[in-house]
């Protein structure tokens, strides 16, 4: 079993599927980027979860793919759901339910764990996957690189071991423990940036003087505001719905202002507007592969 | 063309206390240029104020940020006295004496009383109520918050709180008695915490949550803020050195400020260490383990 994954590549490569959201965020630019620069270890294929008539884009121009070892979601806030849908409704579920019949285990499926439940996600797709959560948000910012890696209680320890060495393999350090609801980072970033809208809401200040007093006067690097925007604001409320559904906590609500913009398209860099406007933001720019 | 230099609007000013936070409250603004009456209850812990200021302008010097000539120069600008009355002729009073509501209170009651009608009053309280303080006196319009950071000297942000009778001429001189001491105001209404003491507190409180749920032990969470969030220090090693006590106080101030509101809950866990007397740095002992007990 230790070899399996090893025998489906093809070529000795480790076939990845970058399941993106159709924009250069920096998550997407940081696989893209480590990803292309180790040809010789990975042959990467893009797939847009939100263009409807995407087709993969693969490294080498060629259309089409002879499945997978790993599938790994950089868009965010959807769900397991959202991208199985996505994927059935572009036929390479079926690609890889076709190769998946013959080997076990499947695909290694790595998702941003911090707004759902993982073993709610590994049932969404119509054959057993490894599945594990991670988040990127230490990726938005430069030299960032510990990640953390969360998995469900009935995860494989083989596969562990994979999604460890794929991020140790890319330049990252890795912390991997069991999950927890919002995981560490996300979820203390996600409360700081509540905490924040409620400060606004309340009319305590205004949003670039919480942002200042929080760098200044206790040395974060981003006022909490600021990272929200750069975090997206529809990430932030999911992870606080999250926690709010799976702990049960009132410490979770959301502010209903995070919703309103949410609802309004403000969702921070990404849309060019969140509690900062961002004329120029380069999120607009599609992604193309290196 | 020369840097605009923002003129001070205050000439000479009293601060109360003189522990860390007034001691350097008192240095910046005797090096801004103004004559500073520094009181405490007793001429010994005025001394030891001045012995701090002495120390943190020798640094200052040793660093090259000023020349010996200036430091001298600001501490010949530091009176002290034991003496409310003799404060009676300063246009500005900062209190920095201990975090006790009835104290505070006690002190502008006796100077309301003390020191002409225009003289503004503010206080460097971290979380007690602004407007609180004010009602011991009959300007509540002059008086404002005015919160400095620790290390003062170093530290670049002052919180400007608004009570609730707070009058806009009081608020407009204090931010520009801190650009003239060179710090970036920011301007709060008086709520429980203000902004920083308010919006950390899930820094701490998550970190907690994460530790009961066992994801890691006070390393692990630590390791994971600083060198995935870029935090300066993780949120373990940051309570050990504000003071575990402190932090939990700070806590149950902005819990209780806001009636029991689920997001400020306090952890057992902060009750429990401070029971323990495991109080941080200072005690050689918090959630890290300091060989010296002062924490050098």
């Amino acid at each position: 079993m230790a070899n399996r994954r090893a025998t489906s590549k093809s070529a000795g490569k480790t076939r990845v599927l970058l399941v993106c959201d159709g924009s250069l965020c920096p998550v997407t630019r940081f696989f893209q980027t480590t990803l292309s620069a180790k040809q010789d270890t990975y042959s990467l294929t893009l797939f847009n979860l939100e263009d409807e008539d995407s087709s993969l884009s693969t490294a080498d121009g060629t259309e089409g793919y002879d499945g997978f070892d790993l599938i790994l979601q950089t868009a965010m806030p959807h769900s397991a759901e959202d991208l199985v849908n996505a994927l059935e409704d572009a036929g390479i579920l079926d690609q890889i339910s076709k190769q998946s019949s013959s080997l076990e285990p499947n695909p290694l499926v790595l998702l941003p764990g911090f707004y759902q439940l993982l073993g709610e996600g590994a049932a969404e797709f119509p054959f057993p996957v490894n599945l594990l959560g991670y988040s990127p948000l230490n990726l938005l910012q430069p030299e960032r690189h510990r990640v953390e890696l969360t998995y469900p209680i009935d995860c494989l320890d083989e596969a562990k071991e994979l999604a460890g060495s794929f991020f140790e393999s890319l330049g990252c350090s890795v912390t991997c423990y069991p999950e927890s609801p919002g995981m560490v980072l996300p979820r203390v970033l996600a409360c700081l940036a509540n905490e924040a809208v409620s400060a606004l809401v309340e009319g305590v200040a205004s949003a670039s003087d919480i942002d200042t007093a929080m760098t200044l006067g206790t040395n974060y690097p981003m006022g909490p505001l600021r990272w929200a925007d750069k975090i997206g604001l529809d990430v932030i409320l999911a992870t606080l719905t999250h926690l709010h559904q799976v702990l049960g906590d009132d410490r979770y609500r959301p502010l209903p202002l995070l919703r309103q913009k949410v609802w309004a398209n403000q969702l921070g860099e990404k849309t060019g507007q969140g509690f900062y406007h961002y004329p120029d933001t380069a999120f607009t720019t599609k992604p193309l592969l290196l | 063309m020369p840097t605009p230099v923002n003129k001070l609007p205050f000439q000479t000013v009293s601060v109360l206390g003189s522990g860390t936070m007034g001691a350097g409250i008192a240095q910046i603004l005797a090096q801004a240029g103004c004559t500073v009456w520094l009181y405490d209850i007793e001429t010994r812990f005025l001394e030891s104020g001045l012995g701090r200021i002495q120390a943190s302008l020798d640094a200052g010097v040793a660093k090259g940020k000023f020349t010996p000539e200036a430091a001298e120069s600001a501490l010949k600008k530091i009176n002290t006295t034991t003496q409310l009355d003799l404060l009676r002729d300063c246009e500005l009073i900062i209190e920095a004496v201990p975090e006790d509501l009835a104290l505070k209170q006690g002190l502008f009651q006796s100077l309301d009383s003390i020191c002409p009608a225009n003289t503004l009053f503010a206080s460097n309280t971290s979380s007690l109520s602004i407007t609180a303080l004010a009602s011991a006196t009959k300007r509540p319009q002059q008086f404002a918050g005015l919160h400095f950071f620790n290390p003062v000297p170093l530290m670049k942000l002052v919180e400007v709180i608004e009570g609730r009778q707070t009058d806009e001429s009081t608020i407009k001189q204090l931010w520009e008695l801190s650009l003239a001491l060179n710090k970036t105001p920011v301007r709060a209404k008086d709520t429980p915490g203000f902004i920083v003491n308010r919006v950390a507190r899930p820094y701490y409180g998550e970190s907690f949550r994460i530790l009961s749920d066992q994801v890691g032990d006070v390393a692990m969470i630590d390791q994971i803020l600083t060198e995935a969030g870029g935090f300066r220090m993780g949120p373990f090693t940051l309570m050990d050195l504000i003071g575990i006590d402190i932090n939990f106080a700070v806590t149950q101030t902005v819990y209780n400020g806001y009636f029991q509101e689920p997001r400020y809950r306090p952890h057992p866990i902060q009750a429990q260490m401070v029971a323990a007397g495991l109080l941080g740095k200072k005690t050689g002992q918090g959630f890290y383990t300091y060989e010296n007990k002062h924490g050098k």
